[in-house]
């Protein structure tokens, strides 16, 4: 177990719901991040975005713990979610609020 | 760089009842939004469909040939 791993599992670990991306919160630096950053404000629960854009050996580790091979990933609740390809869908068939709800306990 | 018709193959090669639509975001042939409809989807869940359509276009990912992709998966009405 890398530390990398260890960083990972507790930055998740920390964090309800949690974005790695390309860029930070206030700048995110690609259209994906900036639509699931977008995604999140509507729900309203903090979350938060760690950039991992120059950081390959992260952006490695992430995508052989997820077997997911972009960016960005999101994590609700300490379960990976993929990206909003994935949120958009189930927000369709109305998983996401009750998903969001557990997770802050409501 | 792939062309539609190309990548419709691939998506087809791993999900032989596939309805493919694709849109290419940027008229350069690398950004696309597809589109996959398929009977196999019923019996999975959301994160399954795009799992198996990510691998489907996994080599034309590795090999740059596709640079984003935004999947959409449906199942037919």
């Amino acid at each position: 177990m890398s530390s990398i791993d260890d960083e990972i599992k507790q930055e998740v670990a920390d964090n309800k719901i949690l974005i790695y991306g390309k860029g930070t919160k206030s700048a995110p630096q690609c259209g994906f991040t900036v639509e699931t950053i977008q995604f999140f404000n509507k729900y309203g629960h903090p979350f938060e975005v760690i950039n991992v854009l120059d950081n390959m050996e992260k952006r490695d580790a992430l995508s052989k713990m997820t077997n997911w091979p972009t960016l960005p990933k999101v994590f609700i609740d300490g379960k990976f979610y993929g990206d909003t390809d994935i949120l958009d869908e189930m927000e369709a068939k109305g998983e996401v609020e009750p998903l969001l709800k557990t997770a802050f306990g409501e | 760089m792939i062309s539609i018709p190309d990548l419709t193959a691939l998506v087809k090669e791993g999900i032989s009842d596939a309805e493919v639509e694709i849109l290419d975001r940027t008229g350069m042939k690398d950004h696309f939004i597809i589109h996959v409809t398929s009977a196999t989807f019923e019996s999975m869940d959301i994160m399954a469909r795009h799992r198996a359509v990510q691998a489907v276009l996994n080599p034309a990912m590795q090999d740059g040939r596709i640079h984003a992709a935004e999947i959409k998966t449906a199942t037919p009405s």
